[in-house]
């Protein structure tokens, strides 16, 4: 008898395919012929008007054919439905206004991804800038400007939760312990980003699409509303293999329904992947979120009651399911403790920022980065250990299942267990010696720990907890989430199993083939998966796709129980031709087996009549339903029901465990910090694949050093956003990731199939704050900020007195909020001021400064000067041409002026203003500038390192020029520049 | 991340390459490796009409070595040099400065002469070829000229280059039998950008400090310093003084504390070696 595959290494049949090159993404797949190629017009500014659009340019241009318009997302399609009743109105392009840099405006179409690029660059726009709001607690105040009229507040949901009794708990404890913390936005960017083909067909009025949109796929329903089309006229394919995805690509869905609505204009398919500037600048982010966490405990740190006060930063618009991240995590908000009392606040606010997502961990770092920073509180304040205070607090095995205040129905652990597992562990107690040796020699060395429960199989229903008990009852209850699998088996005994799981590189295929392999007794070899995903013929619900990590624990499942469905038809055809008068007969080495005569045939045989011989089947076995050797099994979690009256909800089937616990060691040299030693304990129920478990685990222990330390999404304090590269967006790589020490256990969850649960994203949620406790811990400060970047754990390590603050005599100009960047200079000329200010006020002669002007007007405004101008602007390689507007004001000759100027084109939109003072010294004239200035969109994006530099280089050429201009002679001035500047925000 | 439309000039000789460049002037760049060009080019952040692709310039690929210097053709590939430095055991602080230059793939195409014409502030070689008191040798179709590093490298990303003129040579003074070196860079992860770069010589009792990162150019300073007592007195004091950029990268405070940190360590380094 084979043993059996389930919980063996087996390697990956993916692979072969993917190590030789022969993957098939979305870039590789064939199109039809005269499939246009996409680019989109993208919003340089984070909050803008938009006054006008002029494509005509870029359509005379030679291979551009049609540019999708704003008008036409109007005529052609609904906005986007949102999970929150709102007044926002939410299309696949902005309408009339910008609301994020990289937001939507246009798609161009051409025979070339390159030429359609060179038509978005030929589109232009007039905006009208508007204050941009980056941070949530500003733009939740009563005097913020509004984001999206009609609404009334920027704070789009408030919702309160009460369980138990926790306002009493609280003013009867011993101690109220509380923290503030802020997550900041960040990502799992998937080497793969977003890519969509898509056509319209006129004559049946349907569109078809192929893309790597991972699901949920209830978002199906959302594009078919937006396309403004039945559901079953939206086909939807999804390729068999997709470059990653953790949530992420979940992004994709703006882009299929704007390829839809512009093949619809054009009558062509279209063709649209999207690009690495693009992906980071606008695809998605994980929310930010501010939270006030309060804990009631007793003296011996029993915590009675928690209070969450969660300020949720979704971005510029709730992108359905936002507000999931906050909810996705109600049920479970206790975390691994058992705590009854229960206060949460959750307010979801709309800012100037790409909108928010599915990133793998979606919620659970946010909650836990609260949760377990607190609990190293607690244990503090009460000098007591992380371990003393999480025994006493845990829920207990014999407690499981164990309904969570919330209403998360944990299913199965022996959380105690595992601390004894850890404690145990040599790696922790090398940990231990290393923090004593430490402390011994000075160093900054510090122990973190973290204790998670890990959901798995989401709860289609908890995004309605969003609503009050009124809106949900009015709206029909929801709850639950199918899984559906097909089996089928061919006439020459070889079996195919469909699924709708929607992979991105995590190995479906290996681990359904150890399922079905199992349940037939057949070697493996025999079994395909087709993991292509195909809206029109595969059975599917709105739960299918690639998230909430229900592959183990839901699509194995339930590919186990289609696959014994077949098996028992099987089996009563096979006990007929063996003559067997029992039901055990033994499925193993591709045969069956009656074990008591030693009678057998082989499985191909057997199935080979269902196809060849039904007439003899149906005969024998007398039901025409089993002669299909084909079935198809829905499956949804029993424990999965709609939020309750209470507003209490079981958020998903399945919670796994993890415990993990870091030494940490800062480097004075660097403040940097560096990971010493990690244990990661999981727990999560039956191991399908031992090997791909452990994979599972290593990725999400990068991604979550890559949020504890290296990855954020940076916005300039005017609303520009910074991280455009993996250069300024950090991801770490295989050099700056340790290997982590993997302990596992096994608690069968008793409501899933085969008693598996999801473990993907457990090191995403536990591993960001089990980092940061353990830099708490090392440097003795609590407010961790992540990421812990060296530049934060500089200013922590001076606040902590570790290290001494310099007393430095640094000028520093009072720098606008909204003009972030700052620039002064001095430059020395040997004419006269009278001289300058001739040219200033000259425009032929002014046409002469201005490098690259090719045409310049000159009107005036009460005592101002303007000049209108096309200008070209370079900086190194860097060529970026502007149309400018400069005034000159405050003119007294010939002292000092201002010179105020913006500029836009191409790369983006720049504008500054600052004095300019020219002073006699001797027989020179001194002239000094101080400049504040903002640029934004391209430049800003990818050039952040380097851009304040470079203002100062144009405005060095820039005076520079005026001086030759005016009759200074070119040689030798160059050295005498002696500027200097600083940096804002 | 598709470039604007340009047209490619593969001179075969360095008359030609100066002739193409003088024809051309602003609207052509001079692309060898490409490392930082083509990625700039497929953002559409460069997008000239013309590149002059230099690398069948057969001239340009030279490396010389002289008994005081190591003249490099502006168009050997990174690898190259620094294989060569390991090879000959040509240049000890220069040999150890080129790994720390992003990656080996990187090296392996990207060359010596476009990351000095690149002019990255935080940049090895541009760092090397500071302390160094190194020059170029640039030409037009007319003549050719020298320049120092000091008058070369204007700011960031600027360089004296003049439109017509490509980058002939990198010349890298050797140092003295008796000089004392070091080299150390503070990156977030392995290949970045320096957020800080230090190199040092010491010949007897005059110290170079060269920090790269901190500013426009790289901050070159020498002094006369008795004991190691002093000339660690002295870059405290160049860490509180000297002009340091604060951007989205790094704090300013970040890169005074580097610049001390990281100067005391090749200090203290130097003192050990000397015993």
């Amino acid at each position: 008898m084979n043993s059996p595959l389930l919980g063996q290494a087996i390697e990956r049949i993916e692979d072969a395919a993917l190590l030789r090159g022969a993957g098939k993404y979305m870039d590789d797949l064939p199109i039809y012929p005269g499939t246009l190629y996409a680019a989109v017009v993208r919003s340089p500014l984070p909050h803008a008007k938009i006054i006008s659009i002029d494509a005509s340019k870029a359509l005379a241009l030679k291979g551009v054919r049609e540019i999708l318009l704003p008008e036409d997302i109007a005529k052609f399609s609904k906005p986007l439905l949102g999970a929150v009743k709102s007044e926002m109105r939410q299309w696949v392009l902005a309408m009339d206004r910008v609301r994020y840099v990289g937001e939507p405006i246009a798609m161009v179409l051409a025979e070339s991804r390159a030429l359609a690029e060179d038509g978005v660059e030929l589109v232009e726009i007039e905006y009208e800038s508007l204050p941009a709001l980056v941070d949530v607690k500003k733009a939740i105040q009563d005097d913020a400007i509004i984001l999206h009229p009609g609404t009334i507040s920027n704070c789009v949901s408030d919702r309160s939760f009460r369980y138990g009794n926790p306002e009493e708990t609280f003013s009867k404890a011993d101690h109220v312990i509380s923290i503030d913390i802020d997550y900041p936005r960040n990502s799992c960017t998937p080497i793969e980003t977003s890519g969509v083909i898509a056509s319209w067909s006129q004559a049946d009025e349907s569109y078809q699409v192929t893309s790597n949109f991972m699901g949920p796929f209830s978002l199906h329903t959302v594009m078919a509303m937006a396309l403004n089309v039945p559901a079953n006229k939206l086909r939807h394919q999804y390729p068999c293999d997709s470059g990653g995805s953790f949530g992420v690509k979940q992004s994709a869905l703006p882009y299929i329904v704007l390829c839809c609505l512009a093949s619809r204009k054009i009558g062509r398919p279209v063709k649209f992947i999207e690009d690495r500037f693009e992906h980071l600048v606008a695809a998605t982010s994980a929310t930010a979120r501010s939270t006030t966490i309060r804990a009631a405990v007793t003296n011996d740190g029993k915590i009675l009651a928690l209070d969450y006060d969660q300020l949720e930063d979704c971005g510029a618009y709730l992108r359905a399911p936002e507000p999931a991240t906050l909810y996705r995590m109600h049920g479970c908000l206790t975390g691994a403790y058992d705590i009854e009392h229960l206060l949460v606040r959750n307010r979801v606010v709309v800012i100037n920022k790409t909108p928010s997502g599915l990133v793998r961990g979606f919620g659970g770092p946010q909650v836990y980065f609260a949760l377990e920073r607190l609990v190293h509180q607690i244990a503090k304040y009460l000098n007591k250990t992380y371990f003393e205070i999480t025994a006493l607090n845990y829920v207990k095995k014999e407690q499981f299942p164990f309904q969570a205040a919330a209403g998360a129905l944990l299913d199965s652990g022996d959380y105690v267990h595992a601390q004894e597992l850890v404690k145990k562990s040599t790696t922790y107690q090398k940990i231990l010696e290393r923090k004593q040796q430490a402390l011994k020699e000075g160093r900054w060395y510090g122990i973190g720990y973290a204790s998670i429960v890990e959901p798995s199989i989401s709860n289609m229903g908890y995004i309605a907890t969003v609503l009050t008990k009124e809106q949900r009852n009015k709206a029909g209850p929801k709850n639950g989430a199918i899984t559906s699998v097909t089996v089928s088996i061919d006439p020459l005994g070889g079996v195919l199993v469909n699924i709708a799981s929607a992979p991105a590189g995590q190995g479906h295929q290996t681990v359904i083939r150890q399922v079905v392999a199992d349940v037939f007794g057949v070697s493996s070899k025999v079994i395909t998966v087709n993991v292509d995903f195909d809206t029109h013929k595969d059975a599917w619900s709105v739960a299918a796709g690639n998230y909430s990590s229900r592959f183990a624990g839901a699509v194995a499942g339930t590919a186990h129980l289609a696959a014994d469905k077949l098996k028992q038809r099987i089996l009563k055809y096979a006990k007929h031709v063996l003559a067997a008068d029992h039901d055990a007969l033994v499925f193993a080495n591709d045969t069956i087996t009656d074990p008591k005569t030693n009678q057998n045939i082989s499985f191909s045989r057997i199935c080979g009549a269902f196809h060849w011989a039904p007439g003899l089947v149906a005969q024998a076995v007398g039901d025409e339903k089993s002669l299909a050797l084909r079935k198809t099994v829905f499956w949804s979690a029993s424990t999965l029901h709609a939020t309750d009256e209470k507003d209490r909800i079981n958020t998903s089937a399945a919670y796994g465990f993890a415990l993990d616990v870091c030494g940490i060691e800062i480097d004075p040299i660097t403040c940097t910090a560096k990971i010493d030693k990690y244990i990661t304990l999981h727990d999560a129920g039956v191991i399908l694949n031992p090997a791909l478990a452990d994979g599972q685990i290593y990725g999400a222990f990068s991604q979550g050093v890559g949020a504890a330390l290296f990855e954020e999404f940076v916005y300039s304090s005017d609303g520009n956003f910074l991280s455009g590269t993996f250069a300024d967006y950090r991801v770490p790589t295989a050099c700056e990731i340790p290997v982590p020490t993997i302990i596992h256990m096994e608690s069968p969850s008793p409501f899933t199939p085969l008693g598996a649960k999801g473990l993907g994203e457990g090191n995403n949620m536990s591993t960001p704050v089990c980092i940061a406790n353990a830099i708490a811990d090392a440097i003795g400060h609590d407010d961790i900020r992540l990421p812990a970047t060296p530049t934060r754990i500089h200013e922590w390590l001076v606040k902590s007195q570790k290290i001494e603050p310099r007393k430095l005599n640094e000028i520093k100009s009072i720098s606008r909020a909204d003009m972030p960047m700052s620039a002064q200079g001095q430059i020395e000329f040997g004419i006269s001021a009278e001289k300058i200010f001739q040219v200033l006020l000259d425009p032929e002669r002014l046409k002469n400064v201005i490098p690259g002007c090719e045409s310049i007007t000159q009107t005036r405004e009460g005592l101002d000067i303007l000049y209108q101008c096309v200008a070209v602007v370079r900086i190194g390689v860097i060529k970026a041409r502007f149309t400018a507007l400069l005034r000159i004001s405050e003119i007294h000759q010939p002292n000092d002026f201002v010179l105020s100027g913006e500029g836009r084109g191409p790369l983006g939109y720049a504008e500054g203003f600052g004095k300019v003072n020219l002073n006699k010294v001797g027989e020179k004239t001194q002239l000094s500038y101080d400049y504040q200035a903002k640029i934004s969109g391209k430049l800003a994006a990818v050039g952040s390192r380097l851009v304040e530099g470079s203002i100062r280089i144009v405005l060095d050429q820039l005076f520079k020029s005026l001086a030759r201009e005016a009759g200074e002679k070119k040689v030798g001035w160059l050295t005498k520049i002696k500027a200097k500047y600083k940096g804002g925000e | 991340m598709k470039s604007a439309p340009f047209v490619v000039h593969q001179p075969k000789s360095l008359r030609d390459a100066v002739k193409l460049s003088a024809i051309h002037g602003e609207d052509a760049k001079i692309i060898a490796g490409g490392q930082t060009l083509v990625p700039m080019l497929a953002m559409r952040i460069a997008t000239p009409a013309i590149l002059i692709d230099i690398n069948d310039v057969k001239e340009l690929t030279r490396i010389d070595e002289k008994n005081d210097c190591i003249q490099v053709g502006s168009a050997v590939s990174q690898a190259k040099l620094e294989d060569y430095l390991v090879n000959k055991s040509a240049h000890p602080l220069l040999s150890i400065m080129m790994p720390w230059i992003a990656h080996r793939p990187i090296r392996n195409r990207g060359t010596v002469g476009g990351s000095i014409a690149h002019a990255d502030p935080s940049a090895e070689l541009v760092l090397a070829l500071s302390i160094l008191q190194g020059w170029v040798i640039l030409a037009n179709a007319h003549k050719q000229r020298k320049v120092f590093a000091q008058e070369f490298f204007i700011g960031a990303l600027q360089t004296d280059r003049q439109m017509d003129e490509i980058l002939v040579q990198i010349v890298f003074p050797k140092l003295d039998k008796n000089a004392q070196y070091g080299f150390v860079e503070y990156g977030y992860r392995h290949g970045d950008f320096a957020v800080v770069s230090l190199a040092l010589i010491k010949n007897d009792q005059e110290w170079t400090f060269a920090y790269g990162g901190i500013n426009d150019t790289p901050q070159v300073f020498k002094e006369k310093l008795s004991t190691y007592q002093d000339a660690r007195a002295f870059v405290a004091h160049l860490a509180n003084t000297a002009n340091v950029r604060e951007d989205p990268t790094a704090s300013s405070d970040l890169r005074r504390h580097l610049m001390q940190s990281q100067s005391e360590m090749l200090i203290k380094q130097i003192e050990l070696a000397k015993g």
